[in-house]
C-alpha cells in the first residue's frame, strides 16, 4: 500500500487540477496526433498513392511537420511552466507537511510520467484514427488513387513517440529544477507575490508605435516581392516586436494617460476597469501579443492558401486555354504572317484528321514581344536591362494585330494608322500617346480608350514585369523598326504564336496526342526551308502540366488548414489559461468591491468591459497587421501565378470573418469559466 | 429613537445538502444610540462575524429585524442594498481589504466614485479626513508600499469619506502590531468624539476597552453588557477581562 502512495498522490494532483491539466493534455494529444498525421502523409506508404506531383506534396508535409515540431517544443514548455507556477503553493503545502524536496520531485516525476503516457497513447490513437481521413482529404484535394484500407506506419509511430518523449523529458527536467530550487516559503507564496504598480513607459510606448509604423510603411511600400523578400521578413520581425512592446508597455501607458484625465477616470464606468486594466495588461500583454501574432499568422496562412487553392483551376484555365496548347516561337518577324501560320495550322488539321480526332480552336494569337525600361508614357528598348534590379521599371510590351484582337474578343473595332488600343498590368497607360524608343528610332501611338478592360496577349499575365499590351492595326510596320538584329547580334523582339485547342474526340491519350503533334510539326517543317532552323515549338497538355500546380497548391492548402488548426488550438489554450489565472486573482478583488458597496451588476459590467477589451485587442491587431500585409502577400501570390487581387481580398475577408466568429465563441466559453471561478470563490 | 435596533435576530445555517442545521445566532437583541462606540466581544464561533455580516447587509437573517434609523434592512431589495451599504455604512476590515490595483487615494475614493461624485468634491472631502488620519503624504502610494497600520488608516478614511451613519469594524486591530493597534484605537476614540457612531467586533480586550460599551456574545445570544461609565481605559479593561473570565467559566448572568 505504501508503494502506491506516491502514484496516488500524483494522480490526485492531476485530478484536482483538472481545470488546468486537462486542456494541457488535450493540447499534447492534438499536437502529437497532428505530428503523426503529417509525417504519415510524407511517408513512403502514402507517397505511393500520390499522383505525379506527389514529391512537392511530400516536401510541403515534411516542412509542415517541422513547423509543428518546433511549435510543440516552445508551446508545451511554456504551458507546463505556467502549470508548475500555479501549483507551487500546493507543493509548498506538501513541503510544510513534511515532504522533502526528493519526495516532491518524485511526485512531479510521476505526474509527468502519467501526463506523458496519456498524451502519447491518446495522441497516437487519435493520430492513427485520423490519418486515414487526412490521407483521403489530401488525395481528394490533389488527386490520386483512393483506397479505404487503414494503415499504421511503424516508422512514423516510432518517430512520433521518440520525438515527444524527448520533449516530455525536457519539460520534466524544467519542472524538477523549478521545484528543486525553490524554498518552502517561496513555494507557498509564489502566486501571491506582491506586485508593483506598472509604470508608464513613454519611451517604450513611442518606440513601439514607431516600429509598428515603420514596419507597416515597409510592408506597404514594397513594390517587388522578389527583391524585397528580405525587407518583408524584416517588416514581419518588426511587427512582432512592436506588437509585444505595444501590448506590454503601450497598453500600460495608454491606461496611465486615461488615469490622468480625472473626469474620465473618476467615473463609475471607467474607474475600476481602467485601474485593473493596467495590471491585467502588464501581466497578460505578452499572452495577448502572442495571440495577436498567432491570429495574424493563421489568417495570412489560411487566406492565402485557400486563395491559392481555389484560384488554381482558374489559373490553369487561363494559362492553358485548351486541352492542347501549342506555342511556336519564330526568330524572324516575317514568319509571323498569316500565310506562314496557315502552314502550321494545316499540320495541326492534318494531324487531327490522321488520328481520327475532332478539335475545337479556342485561341489563335500571334504576337510580338519586347522588353525595355519604362518612364511615364514611353519605353526605351535601347538599354541593356539584363542587369536591372528595379523590376518595376521594366516594361514588357506586347504587340497584337487588331484582327486577332477582334477575333478573340468578338468585337469589331477599327484603328487608323498610328493608333493603338492599350492594356496594362502593373503600370498605367492612362496617356494620350505612347512612345517607343530604340536609339534614334522612335514610334509613337495615339492611344484609344480601352474602357478599363483587361486583355493579355497570352490570356494571362506571365510574370511580375509590368506589362503593356498594344493592339495595333498591323504587326509588321512596327516590327520593322525594333525587330532587326542589333549590332551586338541580339534580337530584342520575340515572335510568338499561341495556338490552343480542345480535343473533343479522340481515342488517344492527350499527352501522347500532344507529343505526337510536336513530332508532326518538326517532321513536316524539316522540308520547309523558310521555317527550318528559325522556330521552336512545344506543346503543353493542360492536365499534365496542371498536376504540379494542383499538387503543390493543394498540399499548401491542406497544410494551411492543419497548421491553422494547431495554431488556433494554441491560441485558445493561451486564452483559456489567461482567463483562469485572472479569475483566481480577480475573485479576491471583486469580493472586496462587493464589500465596499459595488452591486453584483456593477461588478459584472466591469468584468465584462475588461474582458471584452482584453479579448478583442488581439483581434483588432490581427486585422490591422493583415490589412498592411495584404499588398505584399498579394504580390507573393502573384509569384505563384495568382494575379486576382479581388479574389484574394474576398478570401481574406471571409477568413477574417470566420476567425472572428470562432474567436467570439471561444471568448464566450472561456469567460463563462472565468465567471464561475469569480463567483464560486466567495 | 435609537440609531440601530436589533430585535430577536436569528440566523440558522444549513449545510449544503440540507442535513444539519447550525444555529449561529439564537436571539440577539440590542440597540446602539447615535454617537456611541460599541464593542462586541465573544470567542471564536460565538456568532460575532455572522452578526456583523447581517448588520452590513452582506447576509440575511433567518428571523428578527435590524432597523437602522427607522429603516428595516430586511425590507431593502437586493438591487438597492449595495447603494444602501454605500450611503449608510462604513467598513473597516481585519484584512484592510484595500484593492492592490488602486493607489491609497483611489481606494478611499472608490465608494464615492461608485456613487457618481466628481473628482473635485471628492478631493475636498478627502483633505480634512486625510489630515486627521495622517495619511496625506501617502495618498499617491500603493497598498503594497505602506505598512499595515497605514493601510488600516487608509481603510478608515475610506469608511469615513462617505459620512456614514455607522462604522462597522471587524477585528480592525487583528492584523496590526501593538503600536499600530494603539494608534488605530486612539483614532477610533477621536473619530467617535467627533460624533461618529462605531460598532466594532473584536476579541481583543484591549481594543474593547476603548469603547464606551461592550456587549458579550455567547452561543448566539447577547450574554452580558458593561458600560465604561466614568472609568479609565485601564479600569474598564480590567472589568472586561473579569467578565471574559466569567464567561469562559460558563457562569450565569
Amino acid at each position: 500500500m505504501k508503494t502506491l502512495f506516491y502514484p496516488k498522490l500524483a494522480w490526485d494532483g492531476i485530478r484536482k487540477n483538472k481545470r488546468m491539466v486537462f486542456p494541457y493534455i488535450l493540447t499534447c494529444i492534438s499536437m502529437i496526433s497532428m505530428f503523426y498525421i503529417l509525417i504519415f502523409l510524407s511517408s513512403p506508404g502514402t507517397v505511393a498513392l500520390l499522383p505525379r506531383g506527389g514529391v512537392t506534396a511530400v516536401l510541403i508535409m515534411t516542412l509542415g511537420s517541422y513547423v509543428i515540431a518546433i511549435f510543440s517544443v516552445i508551446f508545451l514548455y511554456y504551458t507546463n511552466s505556467f502549470l508548475i507556477r500555479r501549483r507551487a503553493s500546493e507543493f509548498g503545502l506538501y513541503n510544510v507537511l513534511g515532504m522533502g524536496k526528493g519526495n516532491l520531485i518524485k511526485i512531479v516525476t510521476l505526474e509527468s510520467l502519467i501526463t506523458a503516457a496519456i498524451s502519447i497513447f491518446f495522441g497516437l490513437f487519435v493520430g492513427i484514427a485520423l490519418s486515414k481521413l487526412a490521407e483521403l482529404g489530401l488525395l481528394k484535394i490533389i488527386g490520386g488513387t483512393i483506397n479505404y484500407k487503414v494503415r499504421i506506419d511503424a516508422v512514423c509511430v516510432k518517430n512520433t513517440v521518440l520525438f515527444y518523449l524527448a520533449i516530455f523529458v525536457v519539460i520534466w527536467l524544467a519542472s524538477v529544477i523549478k521545484v528543486g530550487r525553490s524554498s518552502t516559503v517561496s513555494l507557498l507564496k509564489s502566486d501571491k507575490a506582491g506586485e508593483k504598480a506598472p509604470k508608464a513607459n513613454w519611451l517604450l510606448g513611442i518606440l513601439g508605435l514607431g516600429i509598428l509604423g515603420a514596419a507597416y510603411y515597409m510592408a506597404v511600400s514594397i513594390k517587388n516581392p522578389i527583391s524585397a523578400i528580405l525587407m518583408f521578413f524584416f517588416a514581419v520581425v518588426m511587427v512582432i516586436i512592436a506588437t509585444y512592446i505595444l501590448m506590454i508597455a503601450g497598453s500600460v501607458l495608454f491606461c496611465r494617460i486615461l488615469q490622468k484625465n480625472k473626469k474620465y477616470y473618476y467615473n463609475p464606468r471607467h474607474f475600476v476597469s481602467v485601474s485593473s486594466m493596467v495590471y491585467r495588461m502588464k501581466r497578460n500583454g505578452a499572452g495577448l501579443a502572442s495571440i495577436a501574432i498567432i491570429a495574424t499568422m493563421v489568417l495570412v496562412m489560411i487566406s492565402s492558401a485557400s486563395c491559392l487553392w481555389f484560384g488554381t483551376k482558374d489559373m490553369l484555365n487561363k494559362r492553358y486555354p485548351g486541352d492542347i496548347n501549342l506555342t511556336v516561337r519564330f526568330a524572324k518577324s516575317e514568319l509571323l504572317d498569316e500565310e506562314n501560320l496557315d502552314a502550321f495550322r494545316k499540320i495541326v488539321e492534318d494531324y487531327s484528321v490522321a488520328n481520327n480526332s475532332e478539335i475545337e480552336i479556342v485561341m489563335d494569337t500571334p504576337y510580338a514581344e519586347i522588353t525595355g525600361i519604362g518612364s511615364k508614357n514611353s519605353v526605351d528598348f535601347g538599354h541593356d536591362f539584363r542587369d536591372t534590379i528595379a523590376v518595376n521599371k521594366l516594361r514588357d510590351v506586347c504587340f497584337i494585330p487588331l484582327a486577332v484582337y477582334n477575333r478573340q474578343t468578338g468585337q469589331d473595332i477599327t484603328l487608323n494608322a498610328g493608333e493603338a488600343l492599350a492594356f496594362a498590368t502593373g503600370c498605367s497607360v492612362d496617356y494620350d500617346t505612347y512612345e517607343l524608343i530604340l536609339g534614334d528610332r522612335t514610334k509613337s501611338y495615339r492611344l484609344l480608350d480601352a474602357d478599363g478592360k483587361k486583355f493579355y496577349a497570352d490570356n494571362y499575365m506571365k510574370d511580375l514585369i509590368p506589362q503593356v499590351t498594344l493592339v495595333i492595326p498591323d504587326l509588321n510596320a512596327t516590327s520593322m523598326i525594333f525587330g532587326e538584329e542589333q549590332p551586338d547580334g541580339r534580337r530584342l523582339m520575340s515572335y510568338t504564336w499561341r495556338y490552343c485547342f480542345n480535343v473533343t474526340e479522340t481515342s488517344m491519350d492527350k499527352v501522347d496526342y500532344a507529343n505526337g503533334l510536336t513530332n508532326a510539326i518538326t517532321g513536316t517543317m524539316k522540308d520547309n526551308p523558310a521555317n527550318d532552323g528559325f522556330y521552336t515549338v512545344y506543346t503543353e497538355e493542360r492536365e499534365y502540366e496542371g498536376v504540379d500546380f494542383i499538387a503543390s497548391n493543394g498540399s499548401l492548402f491542406f497544410i494551411g488548414i492543419v497548421l491553422s488548426a494547431v495554431f488556433i488550438l494554441a491560441a485558445v489554450l493561451i486564452i483559456y489559461y489567461k482567463q483562469i489565472s485572472e479569475g483566481y486573482e480577480d475573485s479576491k478583488r471583486f469580493e472586496v468591491m462587493r464589500k465596499v458597496g459595488m452591486t453584483k451588476r456593477e461588478i459584472k459590467k466591469s468584468i465584462n468591459s475588461q474582458l471584452l477589451v482584453v479579448f478583442f485587442i488581439p483581434l483588432i491587431f490581427a486585422g490591422l497587421h493583415l490589412a498592411f500585409a495584404f499588398p505584399m502577400i498579394g504580390k507573393v501570390l502573384a509569384l505563384f501565378g495568382l494575379f486576382n487581387t479581388n479574389f484574394f481580398m474576398i478570401t481574406t475577408v471571409i477568413s477574417y470573418a470566420v476567425f472572428a466568429v470562432f474567436y467570439s465563441f471561444v471568448y464566450k466559453v472561456t469567460s463563462n469559466v472565468y465567471y464561475n471561478i469569480v463567483s464560486e470563490a466567495k | 429613537m435609537s440609531l440601530l435596533e436589533v430585535k430577536n435576530l436569528k440566523k440558522i445555517y444549513k449545510t449544503r445538502f440540507g442535513g444539519q442545521e447550525v444555529e449561529a445566532l439564537r436571539d440577539v437583541n440590542f440597540t446602539v444610540e447615535e454617537g456611541e462606540f460599541v464593542a462586541i466581544m465573544g470567542e471564536s464561533g460565538s456568532g460575532k462575524t455572522t452578526l456583523l455580516n447581517i448588520l452590513a447587509a452582506l447576509d440575511k437573517a433567518t428571523a428578527g429585524r435590524v432597523i437602522l434609523q427607522g429603516m428595516d434592512l430586511s425590507g431593502i431589495s437586493d438591487k438597492e442594498i449595495a447603494t444602501f451599504r454605500r450611503d449608510n455604512l462604513g467598513f473597516v476590515f481585519q484584512e484592510f481589504n484595500l484593492l492592490d490595483t488602486f493607489s491609497l487615494e483611489d481606494n478611499i475614493f472608490l465608494p464615492l466614485v461608485l456613487a457618481g461624485n466628481n473628482y473635485k468634491s471628492m478631493r475636498d472631502r478627502l483633505k480634512p479626513i486625510a489630515d486627521k488620519l495622517g495619511i496625506t503624504a501617502l495618498l499617491r502610494k500603493y497598498p503594497y508600499e505602506v505598512s499595515g497600520g497605514q493601510k488600516q488608516r487608509a481603510a478608515v478614511a475610506r469608511a469615513l469619506i462617505t459620512d456614514p451613519k455607522i462604522i462597522l469594524a471587524d477585528e480592525p486591530t487583528g492584523a496590526l502590531d501593538s503600536k499600530a493597534s494603539d494608534e488605530l484605537l486612539k483614532l477610533f476614540g477621536e473619530v467617535n468624539a467627533l460624533g461618529q457612531t462605531i460598532l466594532m467586533v473584536t476579541h481583543s480586550a484591549k481594543a474593547a476597552s476603548c469603547a464606551g460599551r461592550v456587549l458579550f456574545i455567547k452561543d448566539g445570544e447577547v450574554f452580558h453588557q458593561i458600560y465604561r461609565g466614568e472609568s479609565t481605559n485601564e479600569r474598564f479593561y480590567q472589568k472586561i477581562t473579569e467578565t471574559l473570565t466569567l464567561l469562559s467559566q460558563g457562569g450565569n448572568k
